[in-house]
């Protein structure tokens, strides 16, 4: 009886497998294309269904045989092509599937396609491939976009570099920072007379409770604070929603989001409110100047947001380099890895932070104050908040 | 055990030199009744070398019969009772008598024997707990003329209550018994003898415990069964068959179940003996009681007691004595006149000793048949070094103890009889003196001269090749074979070639039977066994072919073919071949068989509880024959119903001291055990001077009263050597009826009127004819023996789901581990991972529950050589439900659980890493599980399969290593969870897997294995991700 049960339960095994066509969507297998039984039309499952089960052990070699080796490539597949045109097809085929921002740069990416693929043959090298990839990339004018390979890295730089820096290290280094600043965690702060100036370089340094305890205490009894995210190509938004629950006394929306959910262009998930919660905690209460530049880019833009529906905050500089778009990381059948943006972010009134964010006082670095060690954004910003 | 509560002073025993008719025990039947025990005396038989005609030494008195039965011979006073401030003499009497000591039948100027008086007094008013009082005999005793007592209930023993003495399994049902025949007592409400108890009615019994003195447990006491009611076909064993010819009634304290040592007390009545509660309540008996049967063992020096030794005795290195072999003399019997003592043989040694004689019998292979039966059904409750039996095959060499050969000492026992045949059968063929049989009877019957067995210098018979017999050994070398698979291999105590030599035993001799038209019931036996041992399906055709063909009686017989259908009766489920319609069938007409019998009659209908044949209850001098707790036991094991373990507990109950005689019928145990087991070496070399040693009540034999008078007296008066005629009262046509007649009162005219067989048991210091009082009473010992043995294993089998067996499963071994999550990358990432595993099993009667936690954890690679970490850690547990507990082989469903996580950090995805996945589900489980047996036994083959259906997972998003749903920022972080869980559900999700693994069991107990553990999960969320885990592990389980 028990010979008959396992014989039966191998050849409903069997017929999984040999009549996957048939299952539909009950078919585990169904996304593997390169899906096959071990020997091709004469699947091991029929060959099991013949052993005589009156020896066991060979019931047991089989099985393993069976298991070690034919149920993961059975269940998982073979790697994927790796030749340029299906490298190509990976990387067009997965940013169709996921870019986010098609409609609102007015990208058209099957013209696109039809522009590169042409140009893609299996004769060619890496490095041609890599060059071509990078082109076509490169048309959706986007900082989050990158493709990464053992030799090289692409990218659309475009969104600071037309623009004037607005930021001068030196200066800030030197004149305003000096040799004296408090090093608070990924802070450095400095007391400008009654002022507290931070500088805070890149939203991927990690903000801690203790770190805005400290920084909060420093700014006591100060007529303002300003915090410098120039030349902040971004991070993480978790750090930037701690700085800003610092600064808020309510819950406020400061932006809505939505994800890429499939491969139409409207495909996405419904909007949701992106919020800042108040600090349970010490919070700072006074006036906030935000610094920002073109190289405000990514969370630094999503920060610079935030500082935009804060009251007593106002941002004062040049309008961001934008990056309102949260980037998918992904990895090309021939080993390069990539990423591009998958989500979108409006502010509340609708406009899209992948473009920046406009600031409330435009301010530039002016030459002759820049000669003179003065940086001319941050001195603006201590008249606001002394005035 | 902690010791009686019975005031010391009642208990008078007096080194009784010249004194005659003594008082020695006086205790309440009822408060309205007093029995009062006289001993008449002593008799020191013959010594070594002692003539027995003139050898005997009488020291006794006998009773005034006409002065103990006049009611002025007692009176009664008490000095805090108005109703006994002046003396009162007792207003009816009674009595009943035993012949106790039996002397020299030839000597007419001596009692041919002395009796044991039981006086009952009934009082003129009943007796006030916690009053003295003093019972006055004049000058009726020899010892003494007055003897003060205080009447209290929870202290002061009545010989009305009756209660397993050794004690009980705390879950097991517990009852004490009220009831005492009173002989020719009669005034008229208590009639013929019979204690009536209706005044009684209201009445409660309290359960005290003997460490505290504290109440417990109260309860009512109920009438059971009326001293009218039928209990037996034989008329003479009482009037209407009844064993006991007075009303039974029950204390049921079943509720009760706290371990401790207590008494049953009844108010108005007495209390009871001492016993306990605790678990393994059976372990010591069963320890002694194998024991024993080392005892019976011929052919060995062997310890009986440390520093007390047998000598070696009929082996042919001896020198005492010569072997011969008569092929022509085919017999099963020990009526040998016609023997031819001419052809020598040499190397047949080592049987067992029958009962009371030292010879062998082929009725003797019930003891392995019935030891390897159990040992069948329950391997694992025996162990090596339970009994510890110590031998020596010469004089010369070192000692060999069982307990430290690495096999369980229930299976050195069981081998001794089935390596006894094997030697004799080769010893035959070897001298070309046989053609592949064995012997039916060995030895030489009776005993000789007075001295024990190593001194008897008679030469042996040793009879021809018997059919039946080599059938029988056929069936025994196989389950042999079958038992002793779980002790082969690598540590194991047994080699390949010892278990395979084993088979091919069994199948010559099988082979041999067969040619030579041996019988059917012993033939059924081999065949089944065969089969259980070699799984060749043939042989369950010849077993089925004889339970069908054959309707043969015997079921009653304790034959081979009651062995044989229990055997197959307990073949477990997944045994190859095995016709499970027709295994039902044979399960079917055993319980149908035995049910009405042994279950419905016996056990309900009895005043007392016990299991035996309904009709055909052997009761020889008292000695009821041996329960049948075998077949209960079986049949609890295969059905698992509680009436069958109940059976077989109320028979221990009743055996150990729950009965008629409160008396436990195995020696050591209890506060009263029986004091004369027949055991002839223990008497003949324990005090050749016939004195009785009371002193060392420790063990089974250090009661054992030497008795030299063995041989004289009645027993000759059976087997005379003298011309002189047969003592009257030893009548040949019903000789038990008659012996009880001669030697108890009343006698009556009828035997209904006469001692019930339930009270019948005498002092076996004599040797009635046939021997059946020793005969049953070894029998009882070795059945008990098995009861102790069957009891806490029908505990275990029937107390499931309570009971089970639990295990701890380690496992360590590599991991391939491959993965591909389609969010990130199209390549899969593969690598090993050193993976640990620790697993929790239970495997009880109907199901098996393992529960397994695992953890992997390393880097894997795509084949560019990116890398991710990796860890992977899950939860997997499943039940599965089968039909009998542990079962060896067999297909077993059930359910699963699993709880599967896999983290993975790619190094190049910066903070699209750590991804993860997550899944809680459930589905089916299977199990396949092969045992192996022959040249493999030891190793098993275990594949476990589960494939989940419903549940729930999570994974990172499509766009970010947080679930989608928690991308809003927003929400709880519980709601945040629940909007990123997805159904787990066939088509959404996927997660099956295979784990087949191949163990071996080591003597221990303990599994070493290795096992291939494979899984795979398929999750599609947002995106797909589907992971492929193949553990290769080895793996360790301890038993719990």
């Amino acid at each position: 009886m028990n010979r008959r049960i396992l014989h039966k339960v191998i050849r409903l095994r069997w017929d999984i497998i040999d009549r996957q066509q048939f299952l539909g969507y009950l078919n585990p297998f169904r996304h593997m294309p390169s899906l096959r039984c071990p020997q091709p039309g004469k699947p091991v499952f029929v060959a099991l269904s013949r052993v005589n089960f009156r020896l066991p052990a060979s019931t047991l070699a089989l099985l393993i045989l069976l298991l070690s080796g034919a149920c993961e490539k059975a269940v998982l597949g073979g790697d994927p092509d790796t030749t340029p045109t299906a490298v190509f097809d990976a990387l067009w085929e997965d940013v169709n599937n996921r870019y986010s921002y098609f409609e609102e740069k007015s990208i058209d990416w099957d013209a696109v396609r039809a522009a590169y693929h042409p140009l893609v043959h299996n004769g060619m090298s890496d490095r041609e491939l890599f060059g071509l990839l990078a082109e076509m990339l490169f048309t959706l004018e986007d900082g989050h976009v990158n493709l990464t390979s053992a030799f090289g890295r692409s990218r659309n730089w475009e969104w600071f570099l037309d623009y004037p820096p607005n930021f001068n290290a030196n200066i800030v280094e030197r004149h305003y920072l000096g040799r004296d600043f408090h090093q608070i965690g990924p802070f450095r702060a400095q007391r400008l007379g009654d002022v507290l100036y931070v500088y805070y370089g890149s939203f991927a340094n990690t903000v801690e409770d203790t770190h805005l305890d400290a920084l909060l205490a420093l700014a006591d009894g100060s007529k303002g604070l300003i915090i410098d995210i120039r030349d902040n190509g971004g991070g993480s938004e978790q750090n930037a929603k701690r700085i800003a629950a610092c600064l808020a006394s309510e819950p406020l929306v400061y932006a809505r989001s939505r994800i890429k959910t499939g491969p139409g262009r409207e495909e996405f998930s419904e909007w949701e409110d992106q919020l800042i919660t108040p600090r349970q905690g010490r919070r700072y209460a006074g006036k906030v100047a935000v610094l920002t530049s073109r190289s405000t880019f990514s969370a630094a833009n999503t920060f610079a947001q935030m500082a935009r529906v804060l009251p007593g905050a106002i941002l004062i500089g040049d309008r961001t380099g934008g990056g309102g778009g949260t980037p998918v990381y992904a990895e090309l059948p021939n080993g390069w890895t990539y990423r591009f943006s998958a989500t979108q972010s409006v502010s509340p009134s609708g406009e899209h932070l992948e473009f920046g964010v406009p600031v409330d006082i435009e301010a530039a670095l002016a030459p002759e104050d820049e000669q003179a060690g003065v940086d001319t954004i941050i001195e603006r910003a201590l008249e606001w908040v002394r005035g | 055990m902690k010791k009686c509560c019975l005031p010391p002073l009642l208990i008078l025993w007096f080194a009784t030199l010249l004194s005659g008719a003594d008082l020695i025990r006086i205790l309440p039947v009822t408060d309205n009744i007093l029995q009062l025990h006289f001993d008449e005396g002593h008799l020191d038989y013959q010594g070594m070398g002692e003539d027995r005609y003139s050898g005997i030494r009488s020291y006794y008195r006998l009773l005034d019969i006409k002065k103990a039965m006049a009611l002025s011979s007692y009176s009664l006073t008490s000095p805090d009772d108005p109703s006994y401030r002046s003396p009162r003499h007792p207003v009816a009497l009674g009595r009943k008598s035993k012949g106790a000591e039996f002397n020299n039948l030839y000597d007419e100027n001596e009692p041919k024997y002395l009796s044991d008086h039981f006086i009952y007094l009934e009082l003129p008013s009943p007796m006030v707990s916690g009053n003295t009082y003093t019972v006055q005999v004049g000058e009726l005793a020899d010892n003494l003329n007055a003897f003060t007592f205080v009447f209290d209930e929870q202290k002061l023993r009545s010989e009305t209550v009756h209660v397993n003495q050794h004690g009980f399994s705390p879950k097991a049902r517990k009852y004490a018994y009220l009831s005492h025949w009173m002989g020719d007592f009669d005034n008229g409400k208590h009639t013929a003898g019979g204690l009536q108890l209706e005044a009684y009615a209201a009445l409660k019994f309290h359960l005290i415990d003997q460490s505290t003195g504290a109440v417990v447990f109260s309860g009512p006491i109920n009438k059971r069964k009326d001293k009218t009611r039928r209990e037996s076909a034989i008329d003479e064993y009482g009037p209407n068959g009844n064993y006991t010819n007075a009303d039974v009634w029950q204390c049921d304290f079943s509720a009760f179940s706290k371990p401790g040592e207590y008494v049953v007390s009844v108010e108005r009545i007495g209390c009871s003996y001492t016993f306990e509660i605790r678990e393994d309540i059976y372990r010591e008996a069963y320890a002694v009681a194998s024991h024993a049967l080392f005892c019976q063992r011929a052919g060995i020096e062997k310890e009986v007691e440390p520093g007390w030794v047998f000598e070696r005795d009929y082996h042919p290195d001896n020198g005492r004595q010569k072997f011969y072999y008569d092929a022509s003399f085919v017999t099963s019997k020990h009526k040998i006149d016609s023997f031819r003592f001419e052809q020598e043989v040499d190397g047949i040694w080592g049987w067992y000793h029958d009962a009371g004689d030292w010879d062998h019998y082929p009725h003797h292979v019930r003891v392995p048949a019935t030891l390897l039966h159990l040992y069948d059904m329950r391997a694992e409750y025996f162990r090596d070094g339970d009994v510890s039996n110590r031998y020596k095959n010469d004089p010369e060499t070192d000692w060999i103890n069982e307990g430290e050969n690495g096999l369980p000492d229930l299976l050195d026992e069981a081998g001794w009889l089935v390596c006894f045949l094997r030697r004799a059968r080769h010893a035959l063929m070897d001298q070309g003196l046989g053609t592949g049989g064995v012997p039916g009877y060995v030895g030489r019957e009776g005993g000789f001269e007075s001295l024990p067995s190593w001194m008897d210098t008679r030469d042996v018979a040793v009879t021809g090749e018997n059919p039946a017999s080599t059938f029988d050994y056929a069936g025994l070398a196989a389950r042999y074979a079958r038992c002793l698979q779980r002790f082969r291999g690598i540590g194991g105590a047994v080699r390949s070639e010892t278990i395979a030599g084993w088979i091919a035993e069994a199948k010559q001799a099988y082979a041999w039977a067969e040619q030579h038209g041996g019988d059917e019931a012993s033939r059924s036996y081999a065949a089944a066994a065969l089969y259980l041992a070699t799984e060749e399906k043939a042989w369950q055709d010849t077993f089925r072919e004889v339970y069908e063909a054959v309707n043969m009686p015997g079921w009653y017989g304790a034959s081979m073919r009651e062995f044989a259908n229990l055997l197959y009766a307990v073949i477990p489920a997944g045994h190859p071949g095995l016709d499970e319609a027709f295994q039902k069938q044979v399960r079917r007409d055993l319980t149908v068989e035995f049910t009405p019998s042994l279950i419905d009659y016996s056990e309900k209908e009895r005043g007392y509880r016990w299991s035996s044949p309904a009709q055909k209850q052997a009761n020889i001098l008292g000695s009821f024959s041996a329960p049948r707790t075998l077949w209960a036991a079986t049949a609890h094991h295969f059905t698992g119903e509680q009436k069958y373990l109940d059976a077989v507990r109320s028979a221990a109950d009743y055996f150990l001291g729950g009965n008629e005689m409160n008396m436990v019928w195995m020696t050591g145990f209890g506060e009263h055990s029986e004091p004369y087991v027949f055991h002839l070496n223990s008497w003949y070399s324990r005090d050749y001077n016939s004195r009785a040693d009371i002193s060392a009540i420790h063990s089974l034999f250090s009661t054992v009263q030497p008795r030299s008078a063995y041989i004289q007296s009645v027993f000759l008066g059976l087997f005379p050597q003298t011309s002189a005629p047969l003592p009257r009262f030893i009548a040949r046509d019903k000789p038990k009826i008659s012996m009880k007649r001669a030697i108890t009162y009343p006698k009556g005219k009828h035997p209904a009127e006469a001692t019930p067989p339930g009270q019948a048991r005498i002092d076996k210091k004599c040797r009635l004819r046939y021997g059946s009082d020793t005969n049953v009473r070894a029998r009882s010992i070795i059945y008990l023996f098995l009861l102790c043995l069957a009891l806490p294993l029908s505990g275990k089998a029937q107390e499931a789901p309570g009971h089970k067996n639990r295990a701890l499963h380690i496992a360590a071994g590599l991991l391939h581990f491959a993965e591909r999550d389609e969010a990130y990358s199209s390549l899969l990432y593969s690598g090993a991972l050193p993976s640990v595993m620790i697993g929790y099993g239970v495997e009880g009667a109907k199901k098996s529950e393992q529960v397994w936690a695992g953890l992997s954890a390393g880097n894997v690679e795509n084949r560019f050589g990116a890398r991710a970490g990796i860890t992977t850690a899950g939860i997997f547990n499943y039940t599965l439900y089968h039909a009998e507990q542990e079962p060896s082989r067999g297909f077993h469903l059930g359910w699963s659980n699993n709880n599967l996580l896999s983290i993975r950090d790619f190094e190049d995805a910066a903070n699209f890493s750590p991804r993860f996945d997550y899944h809680t589900s459930f589905g089916p489980a299977a199990r396949y599980r092969y045992t192996f047996a022959g040249a493999f036994s030891g190793l098993s083959l275990e594949a476990v399969g589960h494939f989940q259906l419903i549940g729930f997972f999570l994974q990172s998003g499509y766009v970010s290593d947080a679930p989608d749903g928690t991308l809003g920022g927003n929400g709880s972080g519980f709601g945040e969870l629940l909007r990123s869980a997805s159904l787990f559900y066939p088509g959404k999700a996927w997660n099956w897997g295979l784990w087949p693994s191949l163990h071996y069991t080591l003597r221990s107990g303990t599994t070493l294995g290795f096992a291939y553990r494979y899984d795979m999960a398929i999750l599609e969320g947002a995106h797909r991700s589907s992971s492929s885990r193949g553990y290769y592990l080895l793996t360790l389980t301890a038993k719990l």
